[in-house]
């Protein structure tokens, strides 16, 4: 069937290649490859409007794509106000799509699954409450001296396991094959193999004890809905009945197990577009494997390739290849630069960190005042976020009124001041737990409770009127107590909210039928938000607070009835569990809200390059940083072992280590090129964070190219 | 982590700008009906303020999920699953309950196509409406029925659900999917039908039939309701003059109307506390 409509390349401002695509054939199956920049998911948005302006009904496409940042062009096009009347498309991720059809058919897959209670519901675990339940399988066998060979701390442990776990379910091999893998590459000290068989143990144990509590980890949904559900008729005839047009972008990006049923199920689908941003793979590290998307050349009838970048200037491009060739031949080869060559980079020293800090947000405030820079056209750009970094940028944004906003998934949500003003308060309520605060967190509490409290008046407070020794049971005492100069000293104001909150805390202790996030709530509405308290007018601590209200609700419901700590002791063991950083990620707060806002972009490289979103300018900071160049170590895993495309039996060598890092970081490089419109601001330091001086790969690499550019602008001109 | 910047003020003189991804639904024009300064605060500033909205916070909880279960269960019923097999899964007596009473509804031996959680999206003056419906039924003849649970302990009275912008949403946006070419249906008004069914009161649903004239006044009201938001700027979202709805309300805090949440009355036959339209399993 030919398309009824055509767009006007003019109206949408798109290319003549974009609309070869879009308006395609509704039974056409095509593969779109191109570099990053060149239009390929502009046009798979505009396929989607055309295929429902056609009459496909928008309920019977599947766009699916690696992760859920990725689908912002999509989102946007269905949102757009001229986007037509439709039921609505499903916007998937593969993981996704598995816990979508894992809770629909749970009654009729939970027993040939292997799981204890078939006609009990299913829960499924986050990252942080697979942690908390890896640890209590654990901890006994830390007790018995499970690698006590390693010195690292046993959170990472935890997330290397469940790293495994994860690894063996989307290139598809079972977990006890995890061991024998990363043993036949190891090329160090044999007692390295026993810590991997140890690892495997611990793995093993926590699937077991999933299946016999009806709760799914990440891993274990992905292998039911790749073992059970999918091979079951009536999950593939409710997929393929419910879904009949697919769009499939970065298709380079995803696990080999989601292309094992793509790959099995295209040929069902009336049409089928399939995107592939050549010389991306970033998500490696997470299972994404470039090399097993390859065959949907083979599968795919009509083949189109995207050449020409819409985003990167001609310099750029330049740069992209010298670069390339810096990082892996250690020299350049060819000539890229003559005497009069524009450079759209700038190499700028520094000798300690906070001298490039104060220059990027002076360059920032300029390139806005000056250039006229709206502010989401910047993206400052870091291997690594750390908090102190974080901190650092944000003083000086609020400082110079600049919006920006930061994505870092890792950040810990006991390290929010409101958080742990919450928990101070809870012990301070609570004095039966035996969890008593120190005298310092009672200030901080104070301070972050109290409106208009300073240091020195939360430090009389504390010291005055902590007590716990005097009676654990009232660890506060009253502001009365304090004669009146001191009173007058700390103001009555504050000394009224003081006693306000003591009452409250005194006549509030979590009581046995009472969840802890229900007394947060409690505490937060009726104490800390009301007039003449911190929260009152403190949005980002509200939203930490929610976030904390979020964890703990989600703690406690996969709590089993038979661990007795539904409600009585819930509170105290994640208290404890928090505190020891088991529950240590932020809920994640939508992309949207991340990425969509006229706001600079505060984030770690690979976070950016998975917006998939263009900007102006760029700020690398501290290239000379290692952490451009060398992976995590993880004494318990291997991402490029456990993967499909490394031999079995073959060793990992210091060579295989090199050849990795060189071509992760001229890919990630390359990437962040291909994003950029205008300029990159690269910034050098004598000094890392940390004092140290560095000269990494990226560093070395900027210097071979920095070399020609000053040899030829140093020869005379003949 | 996202900081704006200090010329940033939570409800400054500045025009109110819709989030980027926003769409009209019954839910948010329901919000601006009961208090505009909620729409501000929940749907243009997306606004977390995690206060107790109302007590007993426990009770709340459960009713939540056993709401968010039956639905699961119809949607599950209509994908296809043995209505035996579902019956086994079932632990919560109330839901047993409700879920005997759903299937003497005997939905499926009724003729027409049937169309589970269908959710649609039109463009209206400018912007997106959209609407999840628990069920649509599709007659030979033109008819559509719509079919949206409500899984609250008390029934509220006709007029309250009439009133309600979700009778207003529901049947008007199934008329105006009908301009695409990929439509469900092309309805004229008087082939709509809508039905409230409480599976706690399952011999008393609430239904009504939809009409030209309904229609006409439903495109007015939700044109104006649309046109008088989008024109406001932020100081001008009132907060409601009815304070007893700041009750259930959990910025209350923040507006600096109250302290305690509200108590829900569980023999109360008004709308204060137990509100079929307090959880919208729509955006669970």
């Amino acid at each position: 069937m030919n398309a009824k409509y055509t767009y006007s390349s003019e109206k949408f401002d798109l290319t003549t290649e974009q609309d070869s695509v879009i308006n395609s054939s509704l039974n056409a199956c095509m593969l779109l490859s191109g570099e990053a920049g060149t239009g390929k998911s502009t046009a798979g948005a505009f396929r989607l409007r055309c295929l429902i302006e056609q009459g496909v009904p928008g309920d019977s496409i599947l766009i699916l794509v690696p992760q859920r940042s990725l689908a912002a062009p999509y989102f946007t096009q269905i949102q757009s106000h001229d986007f037509p009347s439709s039921s609505m498309p499903s916007i998937l991720t593969f993981g996704g799509l598995a816990q979508r059809m894992i809770s629909l058919f749970w009654p009729i897959i939970a027993k040939n699954a292997g799981f204890s209670f078939p006609n009990k519901p299913c829960r499924f675990l986050t990252l942080e409450t697979a942690q908390y339940y890896l640890a209590t399988i654990f901890d006994p066998l830390l007790q018995q001296g499970y690698f006590d060979s390693l010195t690292i701390d046993p959170n990472r442990l935890y997330s290397q396991i469940i790293d495994n776990l994860n690894k063996s379910a989307v290139v598809g091999f079972p977990p006890s094959e995890i061991s024998r893998r990363l043993t036949q590459a190891w090329a160090g000290k044999p007692s390295q193999t026993v810590i991997y068989q140890q690892g495997q143990e611990c793995a093993l144990l926590f699937r077991d004890y999933c299946l016999k509590n009806n709760l799914l980890d990440f891993s274990l949904q992905l292998s039911v809905f790749v073992d059970n559900l999918w091979p079951s008729l009536v999950c593939k005839e409710y997929l393929q009945q419910t879904y009949r047009h697919l769009i499939y972008d970065n298709i380079e990006e995803d696990i080999p197990v989601a292309h094992d049923v793509i790959e099995e199920w295209l040929p069902k689908f009336d049409s089928a577009l399939l995107i592939q941003d050549t010389g991306g793979g970033y998500r490696s590290f997470l299972g994404a494997d470039p090399q097993s998307s390859q065959r949907f050349f083979n599968l795919c009838s009509n083949k189109l390739i995207f050449s020409n970048s819409q985003v990167k200037t001609s310099e750029l491009d330049t740069l992209e290849s010298a670069l390339g060739e810096s990082l892996l031949e250690h020299k350049l080869i060819n000539q890229y630069y003559s005497r009069n060559s524009v450079l759209p980079f700038s190499v700028l020293s520094f000798r300690f960190y906070p001298e490039v800090l104060d220059w990027v947000v002076r360059e920032i405030q300029e390139l806005i005042d000056k250039e006229l820079a709206e502010p989401f056209e910047i993206a400052v750009l870091t291997p690594f976020l750390s908090d102190a970094l974080r901190f650092s940028f944000s003083a000086r944004f609020s400082e110079a009124d600049i919006p920006f906003s930061t994505y870092r998934p890792s950040r810990s949500l006991s390290d929010e001041p409101a958080v742990q003003t919450i928990l101070t308060l809870a012990k301070l309520a609570n004095p039966g737990w035996g969890l008593k605060p120190t005298q310092q967190e009672v200030r901080s509490a104070f301070l972050g409770s109290i409106a208009n409290c300073d240091l020195i008046r939360a430090d009389l407070l504390s010291r005055m009127l902590y007590r716990p020794s005097d009676d654990p049971a009232k660890p506060l005492k009253s502001f009365d107590n304090v004669n009146h100069e001191m009173q007058s000293r700390i103001t009555f104001t504050i000394g009224e909210k003081f006693e306000s909150l003591r009452v409250w805390l005194f006549e509030n202790s979590i009581k046995n039928t009472e969840f802890f996030d229900h007394w947060i709530s409690r505490l937060f509405g009726e104490i800390l938000s009301q007039p003449g308290f911190a929260l009152h007018n403190d949005f980002d601590s509200a939203n930490a607070v929610s976030r904390l209200i979020e964890s703990h609700r989600k703690f406690r419901q996969v709590l089993q009835p038979t661990d007795g700590l539904q409600i009585t002791g819930s509170a105290q063991e994640y208290i404890r569990v928090l505190e020891q950083g088991i529950l240590a990620a932020q809920s994640l707060t939508t992309w949207n809200e991340q990425t969509n806002t006229n706001a600079v972009f505060l984030s770690p490289a690979f976070s950016f390059l998975m917006t998939n979103r263009p900007v102006k300018y760029q700020f690398w900071i501290d290239i000379g940083s290692q952490g451009w160049w060398s992976r995590l170590d993880q004494p318990l895993t291997q991402p490029f072992v456990l993967n499909r495309n490394w031999p079995d039996g073959k060793i990992w060598t210091d060579f295989d280590e090199v050849y990795n890092n060189q071509h992760t970081l001229a890919r990630i490089t390359a990437g962040l090129i291909r994003r950029c419109r205008s300029h990159i601001f690269m910034c050098t330091l004598g000094y890392n964070e940390q004092g140290m001086e560095e000269r990494g790969a990226l560093l070395m690499a900027m210097q071979n190219i920095l070399r020609q550019v000053n040899f030829v602008r140093e020869v005379p001109h003949v | 982590m996202l900081c704006l910047s200090n010329r940033f003020t939570p409800y400054g003189k500045a025009h109110m700008k819709l989030p980027e991804f926003f769409s009209f639904n019954q839910n948010n024009l329901q919000d601006y009906e009961d208090c505009e300064f909620r729409f501000l605060l929940k749907h243009v500033r997306q606004l977390n303020w995690p206060a107790v909205e109302s007590e007993p916070l426990l009770l709340q909880e459960k009713k939540i999920e056993i709401g968010y279960l039956f639905h699961q269960l119809v949607q599950r019923f209509f994908s296809g699953m043995s209505p035996i097999l579902l019956t086994d899964t079932i632990e919560d007596p109330i839901l047993q309950e409700w879920w005997g009473y759903f299937l003497d509804l005997n939905l499926l031996e009724q003729p027409g196509v049937k169309f589970a959680e269908k959710m649609i999206s039109v463009p209206f003056n400018g912007y997106r409406l959209v609407a999840k419906y628990d069920l649509l039924i599709l007659l030979d003849n033109g008819h559509i029925e719509i079919y949206d649970w409500k899984t609250s302990i008390s029934q509220p009275h006709r007029h309250f659900l009439i009133d309600r912008m979700q009778s207003h949403v529901y049947p008007a946006l199934l008329m105006l999917q009908q301009s695409c070419s990929s439509f469900i249906a092309r309805p004229s008004p008087g082939d709509i039908s809508m039905t409230y069914w409480f599976p706690s009161h399952p011999q008393s649903p609430v239904s009504f039939t939809y009409s030209p004239d309904q229609y006409e006044k439903d495109l007015q009201i939700l044109g104006n309701k649309i046109k008088e938001i989008v024109a406001k700027e932020e100081n001008e979202f009132e907060k409601t003059n009815d304070v007893r709805k700041c009750k259930y309300c959990h910025y209350r805090s923040l507006c600096e109307r109250g302290i305690k949440a509200g108590i829900i009355n569980e023999d109360s036959n008004s709308a204060d506390g137990d509100n079929p339209f307090e959880f919208d399993f729509n955006a669970l």
